[in-house]
């Protein structure tokens, strides 16, 4: 059998086609487009791809946080909420308070012994203060007295020198009036101890003259006689200036005695403090007795008003409680600063000649820093829930640090109590005025070793302190304004190892004010800062006090740094007293010629020493004043009392080694 | 063997946890600036660390503190000892015035050993 196969067909080659070179035209394209697209456009390309994925994380970061924060939010008022056994709840709070506890009661023990040590002090500046000689007080109104009396004398004198031989009945009494009142006045000045009845006596004496003046004058109208009518008024107004003199000599010599009269630590039984509620453990306060409150009209029953130091019952460590101790704080607190107020109202009376009462009327009370009433969170019951536990901690915690500030602001007033003349036992070197320090200034002048080297007079104090002016020494060219501005560098900082040789201008103060004056200088009129520098002080009495909503309403403060040698306060009004403070510190101690200018008028103290005072107003001159004085080694305080009339207020303080200035002068002299 | 290994890890755990010292805590809540050029610095618990809030409101190791009480403790830590190192924490929107203040006075004090905290992303986020 025969098989036959069919061939298959050869497939004929499949000639290359379009598609073939499409693909590859394709496959070619795309792997250039990548290859650009990786080269050129990757920079960029990955910014734009990574800035939304940076948003995106970013938002979502946001986001989970938020609802973290949220949820964390959310478990903690739960757990607030969460109800606690009475006994659980009692242990966690006597942990909570047993660990301040301790700390907060031996804080305040020490906060109390500050305070009878404040008041120790107190009571021994009273005890010096009521040494004073009335007499001492008086100096200055005897005079006065004498000299109203004389002018009394003459104008009565006048009115009755036509009538020498007159009958009329008034005009012997008149004469006979006088002639008692020169006699009572006789005996007022040369009496060692005028009493406060003399000075009434006196005071009434006057009155009846007055009146009896004044029935002339009617008589002398109703007749018509217009000479003597005007004489009579004449004689009546010095009459009555007379009277005013002999009130304030009868007020001076009352308040003398009336403090005099007080006695010291006296017990007067509890007393409950006059701003805060204690809490009812504290009522019985056998740690505070005689706690009276204090009196700004100046009672002058301040001294029998603490506890004596017998008296004092400390809280052993066992019975009190935490809120014990905050309430103890605070009143120890009150009663310290009190204290230490009347002890700088003490010395500023003994300063300025003036009698307790006078001085507290000067000195302003600094608001007082407010504590809070944690009374009822510390004397709570049993907390209920965890939240109630958390708040008792907090109260704690803020009992903890009230008690640690009060005791540190309380041993700050201890520190600034011991630094006081007074509470050293030394006499108060001058108890005089500003206008008589003068004196004072040349004590200062004269005790220097280079002051005598001035030949130009600079240290002049009678001079300077009257004139304002040291005009030889604006002599020298070489301390001529211009080049001394031009040089000034600002430092508080002076060592004698400096290559430094020059004027320095103090540039950094703290300024506080305004406070109003009439446009004078005021300088017996002593404000807060001349008592205390505290500066976190807070006084009410200030120029716009009573302006609720203006900046200076409260005087605080404020930090001042100046590019130039004059300084300015931190806002400017007329009729206005400023007080700036600094500090300088001085690596050895050494003299420095200070040279003070202000516009209008001024004061400065050095370490609580008046230096300088400018009481005549006028513009700002750089060397005003022109002294030499000592600092100490350390830091020395720099107090500047500014007044200012009209115009912009300011002042400068330059120092310069007296060496440096000498040199300046002799270079100037050989050219 | 193994056993007594136990023992002493759990000792050693004990102690550990016991004599852990908590670390005061002297920061305030504030939101310091932020810096590039800042130092990493190690840590110093002795440090005195000074703080001034968005109010002007200052602050002496946590605690509030007022400016007259502020100066008085810096003298006392410039007697003690003045090369002690001071962190000042300052709100980025605090008063410049108070800052400048507050440096014043440090360099016044001759406590010249001062940092100024910076935000710091790991610092903060605690």
């Amino acid at each position: 059998m025969t098989k036959t196969t069919t061939a298959a067909k050869p497939t004929p080659p499949r000639p290359p086609g379009r598609s073939n070179r499409l693909w590859t035209v394709l496959v070619g394209g795309s792997i250039v487009i990548h290859v650009v697209l990786f080269f050129v456009l990757q920079p960029w390309g990955r910014t734009l791809l990574e800035m939304p994925a940076e948003e995106e994380t970013s938002k979502a970061a946001a986001q989970a946080e938020q609802r973290e924060a949220e949820r964390q939010e959310r478990a903690r008022e739960a757990r607030q909420q969460i109800a606690l056994q009475p006994e659980q709840a009692e242990q966690l709070q006597e942990q909570i308070e047993r660990k301040k506890k301790l700390d907060a009661q031996a804080e305040a023990e020490k906060l109390e012994d500050t305070r009878e040590q404040i008041q120790q002090m107190r009571d021994e500046a009273f005890e010096q203060l009521k040494q004073r000689e009335v007499t001492e007080v008086i100096h200055k109104d005897l005079p006065k007295i004498q000299r109203d009396l004389e002018a009394v004398r003459r104008r009565v004198g006048e009115l009755i020198r036509d009538k020498a031989e007159s009958t009329s009945e008034v005009d012997q009494k008149i004469k006979e009036k006088l002639s008692t009142i020169e006699t009572m006045v006789e005996d007022l000045v040369e009496k060692p101890q005028p009493t406060a009845d003399d000075a009434s006596t006196l005071t009434e004496s006057l009155l009846g003259l007055h009146r009896d003046l004044e029935e002339v004058e009617d008589t002398a109208r109703d007749e018509s006689d217009q000479d003597r009518k005007d004489a009579a008024r004449r004689a009546d107004k010095a009459t009555v200036e007379a009277v005013r003199t002999a009130v304030g000599l009868k007020e001076k010599i009352s308040d003398i005695e009336a403090f005099n009269s007080t006695k010291t630590a006296q017990s007067t039984g509890p007393q409950p403090e006059p701003d805060e509620a204690l809490s009812g453990s504290d009522q019985q306060a056998e740690t505070n007795k005689g706690a009276q409150p204090a009196d700004a009209a100046g009672s002058e029953t301040r001294a029998a008003t603490d506890a004596s130091p017998g008296s004092t019952t400390k809280p052993t460590s066992a019975n009190s409680s935490l809120a014990d101790s905050y309430d103890k704080a605070r009143a120890a607190e009150q009663q310290a600063r009190q204290a230490y107020a009347d002890l700088r109202t003490a010395e500023l009376a003994v300063r300025n000649n003036v009698t307790f009462k006078q001085a507290q009327a000067q000195v302003g009370q600094a608001m007082q820093p407010t504590r809070p009433d944690l009374s009822d969170a510390l004397g709570q019951n049993t907390a209920q829930t965890v939240g109630d536990l958390n708040a008792y901690r907090q109260a704690v915690d803020a009992a903890g640090q009230q008690i640690s500030d009060m005791a540190t602001r309380t041993d700050s007033l201890l520190a600034q109590a011991a630094g006081l003349p007074m509470a050293q036992g030394n006499q108060v070197l001058d108890a005089v005025t500003g206008r008589q320090s003068m004196s004072l200034n040349v004590e200062i002048a004269s005790g220097t070793e280079t002051a005598n080297s001035f030949s130009r007079g600079l240290d002049r104090g009678e001079e300077v302190a009257t004139t304002g002016r040291a005009k030889d020494a604006l002599d020298a060219g070489s301390l001529a304004d211009s080049s001394i501005v031009r040089d000034a560098l600002p430092g508080r900082m002076f060592t004698n190892l400096s290559d430094r040789r020059g004027w320095l201008y103090l540039d950094t103060w703290y300024f506080i004010g305004p406070w109003l004056n009439n446009g004078d200088p005021e300088f017996d009129r002593a404000r807060p800062p001349e008592a205390e520098i505290n500066l976190d002080a807070r006084y009410t009495d200030g120029r716009f006090a009573d302006q609720p909503g203006h900046p200076d309403q409260v005087l605080t403060w404020h930090f001042i740094q100046s590019d130039e040698v004059r300084i300015q306060p931190h806002r400017s009004y007329g009729k206005a007293t400023y007080f700036a403070y600094t500090e300088v510190y001085f690596a050895q101690a050494r003299e420095m010629v200070l040279a003070f200018g202000a516009d209008a008028a001024g004061r400065i103290w050095v370490n609580d020493k008046l230096i300088w005072q400018d009481d005549i107003r006028s513009r700002w001159q750089l060397v005003e004043g022109f002294k030499t004085v000592r600092f100490e080694q350390g830091y020395n305080r720099v107090l500047v009392r500014l007044m200012n009339g009209t115009t912009e207020a300011s002042f400068s303080v330059l120092l310069c080694p007296p060496e440096v200035v000498e040199a300046l002068e002799a270079k100037l002299d050989a050219s | 063997m193994s056993a007594l290994i136990d023992c002493v890890f759990l000792l050693l755990v004990f102690f550990l946890v016991a004599t852990m010292m908590k670390k005061e805590d002297r920061d305030i809540s504030i939101n310091p600036p932020e810096s590039e050029s800042a130092a990493r610095l190690v840590p110093d618990d002795d440090q005195v660390v000074i703080g001034i809030d968005e109010a002007g409101n200052l602050f002496y190791n946590g605690d509030a503190t007022t400016r007259h009480l502020l100066l008085q403790r810096l003298g006392q830590v410039a007697a003690e000892s003045p090369g002690r190192r001071m962190r000042l924490d300052a709100d980025r929107n605090a008063p410049f015035e108070r800052f400048v203040e507050v440096l014043n006075a440090l360099q016044f004090r001759k406590l010249n050993n001062v940092g100024i905290r910076t935000y710091d992303e790991n610092y903060n986020r605690r």
